[in-house]
């Protein structure tokens, strides 16, 4: 354990991490799709006689230039933060591997942004026809740019023969790579037709209105009818454990009982269907009567479904940073059997070194922090505490944590939870924590004063 | 004149697609004309229109998702056992069943709320009264529905709920002690009063719903939709309507989508819990209440002393039995009266709020 552990706090902390991965993934993913929206949007401006056309679709490049350059900016650089601080190990690692992948992103992201401006700038004053090259341009800029960083996110997801070979090659084109590519290209569609919906909710009723509403719901729904095919690609190329994860929890679930992936599937596919009947009802059907309030919860809805797929796609990951190969708590799997025979002890930032009674608690916080707190949130995605919820004392939860130890034959819970890594005593302070978290552990005055000092003054505490 | 209002004095065209091919077979141009030149006020205060096909639509989820768990629900002595089937080993059973709790209290909610709206905007005035008691007619078979409803699953929350809803039946001058025996199917809450209810929740009441929701819907499509003071107040060219078919309905759709979303929400990520089988001989445990639509009249109850011969249940029950009939009066106290209906709404509306508050507060819910 190289890197120190930042706890972003419980669920208010991770909503916002979410939110904001949310807006990034709608105003990154849009960008493809709003460019091609303005190089077909122009090419029919050309025809159409209504002198509106052309107005419109200059409006609707300067409502892209900002939502790519002002919201894009931001939510990426928070997410940025956001990781620096609570995913050090995995984005060292990915770094390393994709150093020149990141540089290629970067770049094409700047002559994205740049062909943005320059398309903006122009209109009306070079040749109409020259102008729909330039919204080309930049819907091809905006294509590599997804092309480029579609390959960082599924290799997480499936690094395949790179496990073995560390090529680069492999790592770019894992197994899951032109199916999430393919997945990430319609939602682009689709999100490029919601911008300019909204963008259509603020004309006036008529024929201009009609005309570009339909044209813009034809971005969301056309997509929408390959996006199933798209998604069973999809699943079919990443790891059987975990589409396995996700079938389990669709049948014969038990009331409460229910995995967080299941429900924020269910949501996911809710909120794309809802998404398409929404377009089609107010944009197609009734094209002249779609209005701002309806412009505003499709956005709503689109947000939702892409929030909910969003964090389908995270938990589906886990317990794993990079499958098969990093936990997500940053420890390689290569690396596991050195902390056999004692975690803390190797631990670079961990206060504790040796347990005694008194830190017990203390070193059992340190081992779940550095362990189990997962990507984001304390609890973790996939929480230690839920999974130990029903051991009714320490001796019951021990016997799990044995259960799920790094080398463990009998670990039911490889998806769910990473490997713990430590020797029996560290297991025992583990434990110890975990069932007083529970309320089944009452620790002793001395334990809750060294755990108060390990929260307030660690530096005093070191070892 | 606006925009909106030159459309609405265009002569109906042929229909076109699925509504031409129907056009062309059954005879039914009038109704697309009459549709069409039906009209509804567009103002700022026009969201409350959706409330009311709200209702409608928890209502017709409730039917569905009803006759779904018809398939596997048992009534009687077996009652708990297969809700726990349901929930526990049919797929899709727990959903289907949290869809089904939800959307019976979103439909009470939402006709409480299109109540209340309609008793502001006046639109129970002259010559909508028959409009205006069926839907509060439709709001007492909703609460209805939900009392018959909450038994069924027989877990310990749903009998002792009901055994305090008995007492409180019992208790009604006169009709209450035949009323409550009926119900009960015997001397105590039992299984034979699980059978009962389940008659009630399935097909008396559901029966009635329809009959008088029809007339409701009949009375709106005959009258059309009322308009407030403050719109009619508007210059003409400020007055603005949407056609009824098929700007209103298209837009009633899309509000309908985003309630499903928030149904589907609540359904999922708080399923609608089993409690643990009643036991009729057990005590009845703390913190035992009946839904948040009888809240504040448990709570009231509970405050009320007895003054002379009549029990506080007795007194209870007047005052409820009087508050329902000057609310289902409202259309026939006068023009002259009209500021008196809304003090006293507000006064009902504050009182129901106030009290629930209270009831949650004294059950440790809050």
């Amino acid at each position: 354990m190289n890197f120190p552990v930042w706890l972003a706090g419980e669920g208010f902390i991770g909503f916002i991490f979410i939110f904001t991965k949310s807006v990034f993934t709608l105003t990154t993913l849009s960008a493809f799709g709003a460019g091609v929206f303005m190089a077909i949007g122009e090419k029919r401006a050309l025809f159409d006689s209504h002198a509106g056309y052309r107005e419109f679709m200059k409006k609707f490049t300067g409502f892209v230039l900002f939502i790519v350059t002002a919201l894009g900016t931001v939510s990426y650089s928070a997410l940025w933060i956001f990781y620096i601080l609570t995913a050090p190990a995995t984005l060292s690692t990915i770094a390393n591997e994709f150093a020149w992948v990141w540089i290629l992103q970067g770049f094409a992201y700047l002559l994205e942004v740049g062909s943005l401006f320059v398309l903006y700038a122009t209109f009306n004053k070079v040749h109409k026809e020259n102008h729909i090259d330039l919204a080309w341009s930049f819907a091809i800029l905006s294509l590599i740019t997804l092309i480029v960083s579609n390959a960082t996110l599924s290799f997480q997801q499936s690094p395949g023969h790179w496990i073995n070979t560390l090529k680069f090659e492999d790592a770019w084109f894992n197994a899951s790579y032109l199916a999430s590519l393919s997945v990430r290209i319609l939602v682009s569609l689709q999100t490029g037709g919601i911008i300019a919906l909204l963008a259509v909710s603020t004309l006036e009723k008529g024929k201009l209105k009609s005309e570009v509403a339909s044209f813009a719901a034809a971005f969301v729904i056309y997509p929408f009818i390959l996006l199933p095919f798209a998604a069973l690609w999809f699943l079919a190329t990443i790891d059987p454990v975990m589409v396995n994860n996700l079938a389990s929890g669709f049948s014969g679930v038990e009331s409460g009982n229910l995995s967080v992936l299941t429900r924020f599937t269910f949501l996911s596919v809710f909120a794309a269907v809802s998404v398409f009947l929404f377009t089609l009802l107010g944009a197609v059907i009734n094209a002249d009567g779609f209005k701002k309030a309806m412009a505003f919860w499709l956005v709503v809805l689109a947000f939702i479904a892409a929030g909910s797929t969003e964090y389908v796609r995270t938990l589906l990951g886990n317990p794993y940073a990079i499958a098969g190969y990093m936990y997500n708590n940053g420890v390689k799997l290569n690396d596991a059997d050195q902390y056999s025979d004692g975690f803390l002890s190797k631990s670079k930032w961990a206060v504790i070194k040796e347990i005694t009674e008194e830190n017990r608690l203390a070193a059992g916080k340190e081992l779940y922090t550095f362990q189990f707190s997962g990507a984001v949130v304390s609890g973790g995605y996939n929480s230690l505490l839920e999974l130990a919820g029903e051991a009714t004392n320490v001796q019951e939860t021990l016997d799990l944590i044995n259960q799920i130890k790094w080398g463990s034959e009998s670990n039911l819970y490889t998806a769910y939870v990473p490997s713990f890594l430590g020797n029996d005593d560290e297991a025992n302070a583990l434990a110890t924590f975990v069932a007083w978290k529970n309320g089944k552990y009452e620790a002793s005055k001395e334990q809750l004063d060294f755990l108060r000092k390990l929260e307030t003054n660690p530096s005093g505490l070191v070892q | 004149m606006s925009e909106l209002h030159n459309d609405q004095n265009k002569t109906p065209s042929a229909p076109s697609g699925v509504l031409g091919w129907l056009a062309d077979r059954y005879h039914i141009q009038g109704l697309i004309d009459y549709l069409a030149k039906k009209e509804v006020p567009s103002y700022r205060h026009s969201f409350w229109y959706y409330m009311g096909g709200l209702s409608l639509l928890f209502f017709m989820v409730q039917i569905v998702t009803g006759i779904l768990l018809l398939f596997y629900y048992t009534p009687g002595k077996e009652a708990y056992s297969s809700v726990k089937f349901i929930v526990e080993k049919v797929e899709f059973g727990w959903l289907i069943r949290s869809i089904h709790s939800y959307a019976a209290n979103l439909m009470v909610f939402f006709v409480f709320v299109h109540m209340f709206s309609v008793i502001f905007m006046k639109a129970y005035r002259r010559p909508r009264e028959l409009t205006y008691i069926t839907g509060f007619i439709l709001l007492a078979l909703s609460m209805g529905m939900g009392f018959s409803g909450y038994l069924l699953p027989w877990d310990e929350l749903a009998f002792f709920a009901t055994k305090i809803g008995m007492n409180i039946t019992e208790s009604v001058p006169l009709i209450g002690p035949i009323m409550a025996g009926m119900l009960k199917g015997g001397p105590e809450v039992g299984f034979d009063t699980i059978s009962r209810f389940f008659a009630l929740h399935v097909w008396g009441i559901p029966i009635l719903m329809i009959g008088v929701l029809g007339a409701h819907l009949f009375f709106i499509q005959v009258q059309g939709i009322s308009e407030p003071d403050g719109f009619k107040a508007l210059p003409v060219e400020k007055q603005k309507y949407v056609k009824f078919f098929p700007t209103f309905m298209y837009d009633d759709f899309l509000v309908w989508l985003i309630a499903l979303n928030g149904l589907i929400v609540l359904a999922v990520f708080f399923p609608w819990e089993l409690g643990p089988e009643a036991n009729v001989f057990a005590p009845t445990p703390e913190g035992i209440h009946p839904e948040w639509y009888f809240m504040a009249m448990f709570q009231i109850l509970k405050i009320l002393p007895n003054i002379g011969p009549l029990e506080s249940e007795h007194i209870g029950n007047i005052i409820f039995g009087l508050t329902g009939l000057i609310l289902v009066l409202i259309p026939f106290w006068g023009e002259k009266r009209e500021r008196l209906v809304s003090y006293f709404t507000i006064a009902v509306l504050a009182g129901l709020i106030i009290f629930s508050i209270l009831a949650y507060h004294a059950v440790g819910k809050i």
